[in-house]
């Protein structure tokens, strides 16, 4: 790929939170792929990603910036390489409440930082609200024993102004380190 | 001014009933030295001072006990003429109590590298910086209640609270702290008090809302972050972001820090605050100072597209 990283990918398993947030920062209505769920599904959400989340922003000269939502489900990593390919970034969205936190985030991170090496990484921590006993530090902490020394945030999927907080980190972050 | 009260535990052993009431008493008028005691039994750990009498042996096998988990000792014992960490048998409540104060007044005390504490610092920051055992305390003013934990290094806040609704009352005299014991606090305040928040989180919101209330960093100290924050995107100005990347990328000092982010001197001394008291900062003696960012990176022109539209501007201090 000979032109600049253009894409901002946002991935996370079930009501992680990543098509709230694609939506809390995109300038159009994403292009979603929505399906409800199966009465046996234990999250508490009508409907899950079952593809990807797509929207793209608007910068200057009329460039875009092309924004992913990518479900982090292993029977779908077929598309990661396709969605992660020219990504300046990923920002992994994973939801305090779900089984081991810790885990699915390394998980993802070890995944996505071979899949896209020259993308910054962040993680942002969903659904504190629920969870509020979830300490930052110590997610931080854990990830930086594994070799991930990057900016890990709490983050309501919902609010713009959170969002747009955790992707200026993550720019920052990119900024500075390069 | 009034001085703070800190908080001790003092743990017993072989005492009889009335050195053990007499060593309660002792300890009760300590709070008139803002010493706030909380008396125990010797559990063989957790505490600040031992006070053991009785048998010999028994005592002598007690303040090994002690010496290992490095918790100093005042030993009653018969016939003894007093000296510091010894009393003889038949002490008065004053006699305990004088060697009490005289031993618990140098627990604690700051070692002579670290950066004092400015007099007068709130309540609430002395109890986070207490000894990072297990240790929990209630703070209340008025409806205010606050609970720190030092073994996690967080506090419990309500539902709702926010830390900059904290900082602004952080210096009012009107604070008042007590210990809590883990079963106390699961019981009574685990369900009021649901929120945690980190005490880097209330560093950086102080820095941004009462940084006067912060140790300064000395002018010319380099410095780089171990860890990238807590930051709650309420207490951290976009324009914070990018100093506090550089800081996490590299060792800078304040003002070659406020020269290449365009930030004032002042507000870089302030993030170096709240990264020494939060523990993220690594000090480095002969810090190089970076290089100028590389030209011509691959994506520089549309990261800094992309910056300004997510309201960050990169260039800032660039000239």
């Amino acid at each position: 790929m000979s032109g600049p990283a253009n894409k901002l990918v946002l991935v996370g398993g079930m009501g992680a939170g990543k098509t709230t947030a694609v939506r809390a920062i995109s300038d159009v209505e994403p292009i979603s792929t929505e399906m409800p769920l199966s009465e046996d599904a234990t999250a508490d959400k009508v409907e899950t990603t079952v593809a990807l989340d797509y929207s793209s922003i608007e910068l200057d000269d009329g460039e875009l910036l092309h924004l992913y939502g990518v479900p982090g489900q292993r029977y779908l990593d077929f598309m990661w390489p396709m969605v992660c390919e020219g990504a300046l970034g990923v920002i992994v969205l994973v939801s305090a409440g779900s089984p081991d936190p810790m885990a699915t985030t390394l998980e993802l991170l070890q995944e996505f930082s071979r899949i896209a090496p020259d993308a910054s990484l962040a993680v942002g921590i969903t659904r504190t609200d629920e969870h509020p006993q979830l300490l930052i530090p110590t997610v931080r902490d854990a990830l930086f024993a594994a070799g991930f020394r990057i900016p890990v945030l709490r983050v309501d999927a919902r609010s713009a102004a959170q969002v747009t907080f955790l992707v200026r980190s993550l720019l920052s972050h990119r900024y500075a380190d390069s | 001014m009034n001085t703070p009260i800190r908080h001790f535990r003092v743990a017993h052993a072989g005492l009889d009933l009335l050195h053990g009431t007499r060593l309660k008493l002792a300890c009760s008028l300590l709070l008139a030295e803002r010493m706030d005691i909380r008396l125990q039994p010797w559990n063989g750990e957790q505490a600040d001072l031992l006070v053991v009498g009785g048998d010999p042996s028994a005592m002598a096998v007690l303040q090994q006990q002690a010496r290992t988990q490095g918790v100093k000792t005042l030993r009653i014992v018969r016939g003894a003429t007093a000296a510091p960490g010894l009393l003889p048998h038949g002490a008065s409540v004053r006699d305990i109590n004088q060697a009490l104060a005289g031993l618990l007044g140098a627990v604690g005390e700051p070692d002579a590298t670290e950066q004092p504490a400015p007099a007068g610092m709130p309540l609430l920051l002395r109890a986070m910086q207490a000894p990072a055992t297990a240790s929990l305390y209630l703070l209340q003013r008025g409806a205010t209640r606050v609970v720190v934990d030092t073994a996690t290094r967080s506090l419990a806040l309500p539902t709702g609270a926010s830390l900059s609704e904290i900082v602004p009352l952080l210096d009012d005299l009107a604070w008042s702290s007590t210990p809590l014991d883990a079963g106390t606090f699961q019981h009574q305040y685990v369900y009021l008090l649901p929120r945690r928040h980190s005490f880097e989180a209330l560093y950086f919101c102080i820095a941004r809302h009462r940084p006067q209330l912060l140790p300064a960093v000395a002018a010319g100290t380099s410095m780089q972050l171990l860890h990238w924050p807590d930051l709650d995107h309420r207490d951290v100005p976009a324009s914070w972001l990018l100093p506090i990347a550089r800081l996490h990328a590299a060792s800078w000092t304040s003002t070659a820090l406020a020269a290449a982010s365009g930030l004032p001197h002042d507000t870089v001394q302030f993030l170096f605050s709240a990264a020494a008291s939060s523990g993220l900062a690594k000090h480095q003696e002969n810090a190089v100072l970076p290089s100028p960012r590389p030209a011509g990176l691959r994506d520089s022109r549309f990261l800094t597209w992309v910056a300004r539209r997510f309201g960050l501007d990169l260039q800032a201090g660039r000239a």
